[in-house]
């Protein structure tokens, strides 16, 4: 049981590195530093409902570790991790709220609380509190983006829990609840 | 599906309300611009003033950001930072979004734009 538990987080760290990896090398969409769809983030909200908290938490933290690693961002990480775990501290309660059908709803909060997070440290690191006027821009594309990636992880889970294989990969988590 | 369709409404609207003050936010009147490192105001350069071309290097823990200033525009030309987000950023154009660049601690915005600090401390006004 634990081995096939570590496959599925593994298997889901490696998916989340490669859509990391892949979306920093696409060039931003605005001027708006901080806008972006963070695909990752998918990974995170199906992590979170496939196999519950502790697991989403450490592909999370790897995801990031590795992720600045191989994209030779190391100063970046800080900004990453203060997003992503604020990101999942909101999510992790709002994942007993809401059921597997809206999944999506989580990932908004998530997408938009982690842009908060990254402001927060942007704004500690240079001592410009002014940089909290960014939370304006970056809350509308939070939740567009949020819902883009929410939604895609909504999709993949619904179908795939159809599957005989996904069911006995994640079976864990299926019969806890 | 109702529910769906209820928080689909709220985030919209949400994200419309922001977008919208964002834009509302007024732009910039003055010309003078404040270089910004670590929190500390180290230049301000009134860009009307400025007459031609010149390069201005600031460093920071061993690192540079090489900063164009020009007549009425201003902006970073090389950054030895890995992301690089200063530089394709471009040219300092709107009073709303200021220049940053965050390995190297470096704020580039007019002094008058509502993102300064001044505005966040004193409220609107």
């Amino acid at each position: 049981m634990k081995i096939k538990r570590l496959v599925a987080a593994a298997l889901l760290t490696a998916a989340a590195l490669v859509v990391f990896v892949i979306e920093a090398q696409v060039p931003a969409l605005t001027a708006v530093p901080g806008v972006k769809l963070g695909l990752a983030n998918s990974v995170t909200v199906f992590a979170l409902y496939a196999l519950g908290p502790a697991d989403a938490l450490a592909i999370l933290v790897v995801r990031i570790i590795l992720g600045s690693v191989a994209t030779g961002q190391l100063s970046a990480a800080l900004f990453s991790l203060s997003g992503g775990l604020l990101s999942l501290a909101v999510s992790m309660p709002l994942r007993r709220v809401f059921p597997a059908e809206r999944m999506w709803v989580v990932s908004v909060f998530g997408a938009v609380t982690h842009n908060f997070g990254q402001i927060i440290a942007a704004v500690a690191v240079t001592r410009t509190p002014g940089l909290m006027w960014y939370m304006l821009p970056l809350t509308a594309s939070g939740i567009l983006t949020g819902a883009f990636t929410g939604l895609c992880a909504q999709f993949l889970y619904s179908r795939l829990m159809r599957s005989d294989s996904f069911h006995r990969l994640f079976s864990m988590q299926k019969n806890r609840k | 599906m109702k529910k769906n369709l209820i928080w689909a409404a709220v985030f919209a609207a949400a994200a419309m309300i922001c977008a919208a003050i964002w834009f509302l936010l007024p732009r910039h009147s003055g010309a003078s611009v404040g270089i910004w490192q670590n929190g500390e105001l180290i230049k301000t350069i009134d860009l009307s003033a400025v007459t031609s071309e010149y390069e201005l290097t600031v460093e920071y823990e061993g690192r540079k950001n090489v900063i164009r200033v020009g007549p009425g525009r201003i902006e970073v030309l090389e950054a030895d930072c890995p992301d690089g987000t200063c530089v394709k950023r471009g040219e300092l154009s709107s009073g709303r979004t200021p220049i940053v660049c965050l390995p190297n601690r470096l704020v580039i915005r007019y002094m008058d734009s509502p993102g300064g600090v001044d505005a966040v401390a004193g409220g609107a006004g």
